[in-house]
This record gives structure tokens, sequence and C-alpha cells, in this order.
């Protein structure tokens, strides 16, 4: 504890060495004085206050007082500007916003936009090439993008075809002229580029001018986060998501407006609150989808007329398949579970998957797993295995475990008869290719060659695509 | 057994001066020092006089690997060979002094004789693993790391680099200037090692103002400037950063949204936007003021 | 107060102890007369914590009596005691007629002998007169503090002293350990060839012997464990089954069998001892045989169970993955060839580097704009090397 009295008002007791002589002896009967005056005692001296000293304490003068404890004096000041706080969903947007060109880096020479042809050639297998404009405004409008992909390091969204991109193209291509339709799942590895191959097949159906219908996350139908209403008079019972359908009924229209303003209906529906009789453009139909009550009964109309005969081909597309191959997580008035497939814009999906309902003017629903967002589904894994064992022809098909309960019949019947496509890593001269882009638009500094190539090939798990740009693009040494 | 010759012992007695030595008034001290052609088992006269003939500056010469033209003409090798030295270290020593009238360098490791050789020094970075990335941004990454999780601040700093990379140029604002010399606005985008290092470089303070507590009387702290090093001053100027980051309101959500707020900053201090350079202002300023306090009799004492 | 309470304990200690061994009688060094003096004046003592115990009727009582019969007198030779022993007529025959023998060799003994045995006599009496005297305490003593402590048998004075005359204890040890090996090499070299005579050449079982026992033995020790008997079989090699009735017997077996070595193990430790298990576990395995013979039911509905099973899957090195001299070529082959074509490629311009990619692309522009404004000089010269250098601190 520190003295109440300040040492320095002691030693003015004692008389300076630096006084001329004449003067000590006033200055000590002074101080002599002064002591009689003020003895010693143990409270302070309560002077009049001087005025005009520098101390700021109550205590004035040259008492000083004792130290003082801060509380939180490590505590770091950190409190945040009264800003305007972010409107409701202005954070999710930053969330998923998709930045698809960057103006710094620098344009490709060589580089072309696709053409329908391209992707079909296997000449053009291990090319990158661009997507034109009006291509990625409609891949935009069907949210084929994701913000996990690095669209927004380069100058403009540019693609590389792989050898299965080929494959899967021409396969598409070939179910489309039989007026068959092709049922797929892709899987694979975690970041091997399944959405990646889903948009490639987009892109393949919007230069072919196909309709293209993309449920872009399995997860928003069945993680109870749209609203949903039991379908009246439906038994068993179904469940409609409005809300959803609304938006992917806009989306639709948006992105197919070039091949829906030239259909014209060829059914009446008279369910409609709206009449729109026979002939009237199919843009109309879309349209009158405003409000969410009547969606689902729009969406309905619209799906017929889709599917009547003579019109383009379809690809209906989903990624996050084992989202929708469980019991979702919505439920019944009876406040059970209601399962994924008794959501009827879910289980129109899993009946074009399934080959329920197929499209007469041919085309393909493609589906794609996910690795980093899945819910556990046992059936699921279990079908893709066996079908992708059927598949290669291999000797023994795995058998699902007889002492096993979580496996569901409904998901294993769906998946009975899908092809399975399996993606793994890209050869060396796809990475090669890749590589060269990525040097090219100034992104990559490093000169590729065969051992920049092999590094970081080898780096990415040979040849995982997702990691090899997570090991030239997101990193520190650039 | 005779000591080891060779040039090394002798330079290390040497003082490298700036500034032009005094004359040698004394003779007899240059005989006293001990030169390489000592030896201390036969000392006879004619290498007395010898190693007077040897001053020490001609050692500092060659020690600074001046060509031999320069050297004094006095003190040829055929002059020292005349004077009759025969032990090996002796031989060594006129075949170092060889290799430098052939403008070698005596002391080279590589012709020492090494098996394989040396390698280039410095090793290139990449090949190191310790030294895989540019310093300041190891520092940087190290500062944005929160309970020793190293891996996630590293992801932080790559998207830090990325964002600054598809960031549109910076306009630079010509009240705050940036470091001298530093690459064109539109430059930095292509780099963004660069310009995060030309971000953190420019707003980094020159001082730090250390408080001396009581010094100045009456419980009064004094305050000193003190000169920063460069490490440290990009410490300061990235602790600011990150201060300034803290108390902006986050306008997002998802991991990715730290990273981006930092680099925003960065931007922001680069255009000339951000309240650092404030912060540095502010503290150059008072150290301008509190220079007067290095003339303090506190110090003057010491 | 602590002085109290030690003198209280001290005085606790010398009454009960003393009390208790007189009683007892484990100690009878002192002379018992002096003892039962002692415990007299012991009794006497008005200080002590504890109830005095009083003799009660019965054994206890006898035992001091007896004691003071037996010492009470003074023999002054072996004649007079022997005399005296005669006198009882609790001896047996044996011991009396033993004993009149001895009387009659001591009569018979020369006076010279009887005069020295009696001389003896007085002389041990003489000097333990004051051993039995009964100690009583000073009265201006302090707990009797200055009585001497006849209990300490031994003088320890000095006894740790070290003579210089031996080893240490640690040298001590270290022999022993030396004799301990000495002994069982001893063993080694001597007794255990003899052991090659019980020998039994090693039979392997037959294709009949299909089950293995284990037994447990604790080397004659009782262990709760030596009962147990485990048995082992491979159900394959019970080959009086079909695939289909070793199918069910792994099925019975349920966790006892193992899918990743195809072998049923059980155990049995129900019974008392180790042949009666033995018999419980050959029974059981007769009764499972003669139940997955039975053909009513062969479980086909139900898969074989292996959950209680964790297959453990060792990852081996790949042999593909091995160095061979070939693998090394063909490795060389790969490096000579993209070497190759990165030199064809170096040459023929279709080599892309990242960094010459910048650099043209960041001189594109500024050549484009050095035709419009002026070059500005710069002291010392332009560096044009130095545009992309990361700037230096200023320091």
């Amino acid at each position: 504890m520190s003295a109440p009295n300040c040492l320095r008002c002691l030693l003015q007791l004692r008389p300076s060495v630096a006084l001329p002589r004449h003067l000590l002896v006033a200055r000590s009967t002074a101080a002599i004085a002064i002591a009689w005056t003020a003895p010693f005692s143990t409270t302070t001296a309560n002077n009049a206050k001087t005025g005009g000293g520098g101390s700021k304490d109550k205590t004035g003068g040259h008492i000083r007082a004792g130290k003082k404890i801060k509380l939180g004096k490590f505590k770091k000041n950190t409190t945040a500007d009264r800003g305007k706080a972010p409107a409701p969903g202005e954070r999710k947007a930053f969330r998923k916003k998709i930045l698809l060109s960057n103006n710094n880096a620098l344009p490709v020479p060589g580089l072309v936009d696709l053409t329908p042809e391209h992707m079909l050639d296997p000449q053009n297998a291990a090319t990158v090439l661009s997507i034109p404009d009006a291509v990625v405004d409609q891949l935009r409008a069907v949210e084929a993008f994701k913000p996990t992909q690095c669209w927004g390091v380069f100058r403009k969204p540019s693609m590389l075809l792989r050898t299965e991109t080929i494959d899967l193209m021409n396969r598409m291509k070939g179910a489309a002229k039989q007026k068959q339709t092709l049922r797929l799942v892709v899987t694979g590895d975690r970041i091997t580029g399944k959405s990646m191959l889903l948009l490639q097949a987009m892109t393949h159906a919007f230069l072919n001018d196909w309709i293209v219908v993309n449920i872009p996350e399995g997860q928003e139908l069945t993680t109870a986060s749209t609203e949903y209403a039991a379908i009246p008079g439906s038994d068993p019972v179904r469940y409609m998501q409005q809300t959803y359908v609304l938006k992917l009924i806009q989306a639709i229209r948006k992105a197919n407006e070039k091949v829906l303003s030239k259909l014209s209906t060829v059914q009446s529906h008279p369910e409609l609150p709206q009449h729109i009789p026979v002939g009237s453009p199919l843009m109309q139909l879309a349209n009158s989808a405003k409000e969410a009550d009547n969606a689902w009964m729009i969406f309905q109309a619209l799906w017929q007329e889709l599917t009547a005969r003579g019109r383009p081909p379809m690809l209906f597309a989903l990624d996050g398949l084992s989202h929708i191959m469980k019991v979702s997580d919505y439920r019944s008035p009876a406040f059970e579970l209601i399962h994924a497939h008794d959501l009827a814009l879910v289980r129109l999906f899993v009946e074009s998957l399934g080959g329920a309902g197929a499209f007469p003017n041919g085309g393909a629903v493609l589906a794609a797993t996910s690795r980093g967002n899945s819910p556990r589904a046992p059936s699921m894994e279990l079908a893709l295995q066996q079908r992708e064992a059927e598949q290669a022809k291999a000797a023994d098909v795995p058998q699902p475990d007889p002492f096993f309960r979580g496996y569901d019949e409904r998901v294993q019947a769906a998946l009975r008869t899908v092809q399975v496509l399996k993606l793994s890593g890209i050869s060396k001269l796809e990475a090669r290719v890749l590589m060269e882009y990525w040097a090219a638009s100034g992104i990559l500094r490093t000169t590729v060659d065969e051992s920049a190539v092999s590094e970081k090939w080898t780096l990415g798990g040979n040849g995982v695509v997702g990691e090899m740009e997570r090991a030239a693009l997101l990193t520190m040494r650039l | 057994m005779p000591p080891r010759l060779n040039l090394w012992p002798t330079c290390r007695a040497l003082a490298f001066r700036t500034r032009p030595a005094n004359q040698w008034s004394q003779p007899c001290i240059a005989a006293r020092a001990r030169s390489f052609a000592d030896r201390t088992s036969n000392n006879n006269n004619n290498n007395n006089t010898t190693s007077s003939q040897w001053p020490e500056h001609r050692n500092a010469d060659i020690a600074a690997g001046l060509p031999p033209s320069m050297l004094s003409k006095s003190t040829t090798p055929e002059e020292i060979d005349a004077a009759g030295f025969t032990s090996t270290e002796n031989e060594k020593a006129l075949s170092q002094l060889q290799l430098v009238t052939y403008g070698l360098n005596p002391f080279d490791p590589a012709v020492d004789g090494h098996k394989y050789g040396l390698p280039d020094l410095p090793l290139p970075s990449e090949m190191h693993m310790k030294h895989r990335y540019d310093p300041a941004i190891v520092q940087f990454t190290k500062l944005l790391m929160q309970d020793g999780k190293l891996s996630k601040a590293q992801r932080d700093m790559a998207i830090i680099l990325n964002y600054l990379r598809s960031s549109p140029p910076p306009k630079i604002n010509p009240a705050r200037p940036l470091v001298p010399g530093s690459p064109p606005a539109s430059h930095l985008p292509l780099d963004p090692v660069s310009y995060l290092t030309l971000a953190i470089d420019s707003v980094a303070p020159l001082i730090r103002i250390r408080a001396y507590k009581g010094l100045a009387g009456g419980g009064a702290s004094l305050d000193v400037p003190m000169p920063l090093a460069a490490r440290q001053r990009r410490r300061t100027a990235f602790q600011w950063i990150l201060d300034a980051v803290n108390k902006k309101k986050s306008k997002g959500s998802g991991r990715t949204m730290f990273p981006h707020r930092v680099a925003e900053e960065i931007v922001a201090v680069v255009e000339g936007r951000s309240s650092v350079w404030d912060k540095r202002h502010i503290v150059h300023k008072l150290g301008t003021s509190a220079r007067a306090n290095l003339n303090h009799q506190a110090f003057r004492r010491r | 107060m602590a002085s109290t309470a030690n003198s209280l304990r001290l005085g606790l200690r010398g009454s009960s102890s003393q009390i208790a061994r007189l009683q007892t009688g484990t100690r009878p060094s002192p002379p018992a007369a002096v003892a039962v003096a002692l415990a007299a004046a012991l009794r006497r003592r008005c200080l002590s914590t504890m109830p005095p115990r009083w003799a009660a009727d019965g054994k206890d009582a006898e035992a001091p009596g007896e004691l003071e019969l037996e010492f009470s007198r003074n023999y002054a030779n072996p004649g007079e005691f022997l005399a005296d022993y005669l006198r009882k007529d609790t001896i047996t025959r044996a011991e009396r007629q033993q004993a009149a023998r001895m009387l009659e060799q001591w009569k018979e003994a020369p006076a010279e002998l009887q005069g020295q045995y009696e001389q003896l006599a007085r002389n041990v009496y003489t000097q333990a007169a004051p051993l039995k005297r009964p100690v009583q305490p000073r009265k201006n003593s302090f707990w009797n503090a200055e009585e001497k402590d006849t209990d300490l048998i031994t003088d320890e004075v000095g006894e740790d002293d070290f003579e210089e005359d031996d080893i240490l204890s640690m040298g001590h040890g270290k022999l022993e350990e030396h004799r301990e090996a000495r002994e069982y090499s001893r063993v080694t070299v001597w007794e255990m060839p003899l052991l090659s005579k019980f020998a039994k050449p090693f039979v392997p079982p037959t294709g009949d012997e299909v089950l293995r026992f284990r037994y447990t033995t604790y080397m004659g020790e009782f262990h709760p464990a030596d009962r147990k008997v485990v048995v082992e079989f491979c159900p394959k090699d019970l080959r009086s089954l079909t695939d289909a009735q070793q199918l069910k017997l792994k099925k019975l077996a349920g966790p006892r069998y193992n899918p990743e070595k195809d072998i049923i193990k059980m155990s049995c430790e129900i019974h008392e001892h180790q042949a009666q298990n033995k018999r419980h576990l050959g029974d059981m395995i007769d009764r499972m045989i003669a139940t997955a013979k039975d053909p009513t039911d062969m479980f086909e509905d139900i898969p074989l169970d292996t959950r209680h099973h964790t297959f453990t899957v060792k990852p081996k090195f790949p042999k593909e993955w091995r160095m061979t001299e070939e693998r090394r070529k063909e490795l060389e082959a790969i490096r000579q060839e993209a070497f190759r074509l990165d030199e064809a490629r170096r040459t023929g311009g279709g080599l892309v580097d990242g960094v010459v990619r910048i650099q043209e692309a960041l001189a594109a522009p500024q050549a484009a704009a050095a035709e419009l404004q002026p070059v500005m000089a710069r002291r010392g010269g332009a560096r044009p090397g130095k545009q992309n250098a990361r700037p230096q601190p200023r320091r």
C-alpha cells in the first residue's frame, strides 16, 4: 500500500542543499512552523482546494490515492459499430454468393466457346472450353453453379471436358435420339467433380435446346425448411411444397425461356384457377404461377405439358441424392415423420429416376450424390454399390447385411434399375490441360511442366480435381 | 607441433574500420603482432624481419577479397618464398596466396574439397518445408491464428489472397502514399502476396511510444519514441488491421466471412480509407512530439 | 497439557502391559515371584485409567498359585528336588521310575561332587536374590523413572559398527546372487539332462482327433480358474457332417464361432473338477453334432450371424508398389519421356509459364501507355526487373 502522504511533501521539510545559506535558516524555521501547526496524524489533512492544480484527485494537492483496481484491464475493446444490421436473408445471400468472373485474371488465348458438337466429340477430351454467356445465364437461373466451386478466380466460366463428360453427353444424346430416358446417378469420392458433371450435362442440354429442370440441393426439400401441406384428396397422403415449387417454376421459366416461348399448350387445364385455353403459349402457363397457393397445381399442369408428345427432350437433375433417400424432417398431422418419397416433388423425381414416369420425348434424369453434406443412407449406398457391381459384371454383388435394420425398401425399389457413373481422379493429361489453363489465366504462378503437373496430380490424391484446386489455387503460395 | 597456419586467425584479429586508420607511428607494434608467418618453435631473426614487413592492413586487403593488383608490390609471394618457409602450413598459406593472385577466393569451401560440392545458398525456398511460403505471409498467418489452429488460419489466408486477386485494382489515394517504389495499382491483383505485403508495409508505424512509468515526475510517465524492426512494424500494422476488422459489423455469415472482412480492410488500407492510417498518423505525431524526451535528464544520467 | 496426557499414556502402558504379561505367563524371564510381587506393587498404583482386573475363579486363578508352588522353595541340591518330585502323586509311573533311578545315582555320587552342586546352587540363589526382591518404587521418584529397563536383553551399543573385517551388505547380496546363479547352473548341467528320459516324441493329431483342449494349472496351488477347460475345433474337420450340417453347426454355436478363423471355441467351468468340465464339453459337442444332423429344421431361413465378430483388415503393402528393377526402369523411362516432352514444348513454344504470362500481360498495356506518356527519368536508372519485386519495408 502506498503511503498516504506524498514523499515530496516530506522532502520539503529537509533543507535543500542548493539553497543559499542565508535563506536556509528562514526556510527551516518555516518548515518547523508547518510541522508545529500540522502534527503527525493518521487522518489525512483536509486542506482547502488550491485551484488550478494539475491533480484531478478529490483528495487534492499531493495526497496520492491508493492503487486503484481496474477491472477488465486486459479485455479487448470489441464493441462493434452501430451500423445497420443486415436485412433478413442478407447474411445467407453473402454465403451463397456466386462470382463467375474475375476481371483481373488474364484472358486465355485460344479459349473458345462450347458448341453442341464440342461435347460429343471424343477428340475434345482433355480440353478446356468456356461456357457461352447465354448458357451461363441459364445455368445461373437453374442454380447449377455452387459457391464452393472456383469460378470467381477466372475471367470467364470455363470447364474441362473429361472423358467421362464426353461419354455421358453421348449417352444423353443417344437416349434422346431413341426417345428414351437415361436414368443415371453420379457418385464418386469427395470433390471429384460430381456437381460439375451435372453442370456439364445441363450445359449440354441447354446447348441442345432441351428443357432443364434442376433441383440444386436435395437438402432444401427434406430438411423441413420450406412450407408444406397435404395435397387434398390424395390417398395415401402426399405433401406439396408450394413455396419451393413456385421458385422452381420461376427457375424453369427463366432458364428455358428460349424453348418455352416456342411451345404452346396441347391440353386444357380446367382445374387451374386461371383459364388457359388450348394453344396458348407455355410461357403464359408458367407465368400464371404468381403465388405459392396454386403453385403445385400449375406445376402439375406444366409438367403434363412438358411431358406431352412432341416436346423437346428433358433433363431432370438433382444434386445431393442422399437427402431425398431417407425419412424427411417433416411431420404429418399425427406428428409422425414423413418419408421423403411422400413429398410430391421428391416423388416426381424419384419416380422419374426409378423409371416409373418415363419421358415420352426422351431425355435424362440425373442425380449426383454428395460426400461433404450427406446424411447416412445405407439403402442408397448399397443399391449404388450393387448397380455398380452389376454394371461391371463383378462376380460378387454386395449383399445387404441380414442383421441390419436401417434399410429402406422404398429406396431400394427406386434405385433398382438406375445406371451408376462413378467419378474418380482425372488423368495426367487432363490435369496438364487444366493447369495450363490456370497458368494462362495468370492464377498459377509456375511453369506447367511434367514435374509440376505430377506434383499437383499426386497432391490431389491421383488427380482428384477439387484437391488439385486446393493445392494450386486455394493456397498461400501464389 | 607448429601452429596451423593460414590466413584466418590473423584476419580475426583485424578491426575493420570505415574511417581511415591512424598512421603506423610505432612500427614495433606491428612487429610484435603475431602474423601468419610467425613460428613459435623456430624463432629466428630472419622470420622477425619478414613479419615486420607484413603489416596487418595487407591482410585486411586480402580478407576483403581485393584483387591482387591492389596488394602492395613489396609483398609478392616470390619474396616470401625467398625468405624460406618450408613447413607444410606455410606451403598451404602460399598456395592460398597463389589462389588470391589467380583472383580466386582462397577460403572458398568448394575449393577445400567437398565430395559432392556445396549446395547453392540460399537454398531455394520451395524446397524447404519451413520456408514454403513468403515470410511476411507466414507472419500474418500466425497472427490470424486463434487457439493454435494453424490450418484454419492458412485457409483464411488463402481466402484473403484469393479475394485480393479477384477484387478490382485499388484506387490509390494520393493523400495516403504507399511505400515508395511499389508497383502500380493495376499490377497488384495478379500478385496478391505483394498486394498484402504492400498494404501492411505502407501502414506500418515506424516507431512505438514507450512510456517510462514515473520518470516524468509526479507519477507521470515519460513517453519516448522507440524505433521498430521490420517484423515488429508488420506485426503492429496487422494487429491494427485485425482490431479494425473486429470493430466492424459482420454483414454475412459462414466460415469465409472473417477472411473476407480482413481482405476488405486490406483493400481499404491500400485505397486510404481505413482508420488504421489515422492510428499510424497519431503514433507518428506523438513520436514527433515525444522526441524531445530523448534528451530527458533521466536518460542523460545513464 | 501435553505432559499430563503423556504421563497418562505411560501409566496406562506400564500397568496394563505388565499385568497382561503376568496373567498370560508368556514372558517368564523374570522370576515369577518377582513378577507377582511387582504386580502386587503395581496394582497398588493409584493412577490408572484402566479398572484393575481381578483374577476370576477357575483356571486363571490357578496359574500364579502353581507358579508360586513350583518356585517358592529353594532346593539345595538335585537330590532334594528329586525327593520332592517323587512325593508328588500326579506323575506317571515311568517318570517315577526314572526319578527314582536318578535319585539313586545322586545318592551314589561322591560327596565331593554333591558338595560342588550344593555350592553352585547356593551361589545361584545368592546372586539371584536381588532379582527376586520385590522392587519398591521410590518415594520421591517421578513415574519411577530411575527404574532399570530389564527388558533390554541385548546391548545395542556399537552393534552396527563396522569392524573392517567383513564385506559390505551389498557385497553379500552380490555373492548371494552368484551363489544362486551357480545353483541353477548346477541344476542345468546335472539334473536337467535327466529330464530327457521323460521326453516323448510329438505325434501330430490324427484326422479323428479334431478337438483341442486347453487346461490351466497353477502348479499345485489352488485357483478358481484351474478347473476351466477350453475346447476349440473347426467345423470343417467334422467329416461326418455335410456342408449344410456344418453351417447349421456354426449357427448353433452362435457367438462362439469365429468366422475369420473358422473355429468354434467353447469353455466350461461350471463343475468342480477339470475332468467333469471336460466331460461336459464333450457331451455338449456330441449334442450339437446330433442337432446339426437332425434334418427337421436346418435353419436355412436364418443367416449366419457374425455381428459378434469384428473383422480386422490389415492393409498390406501392394505388390505392384514394390520397387523392383523393372519398376525402376519403367519410372526412369517415364521421367525421360516427361523430360523429352517438356523439352519439345520448351523449344516449340508450347510450354505455359504462369509468371511469364503475368509479366507479358502487365508489360503489354504499359508499352501502349508508354507511347502516350513521357517516361519519367529516374535517378540511378530504370529498374525494370524490380518492378514486380515485392515491396520492401522502409527501414
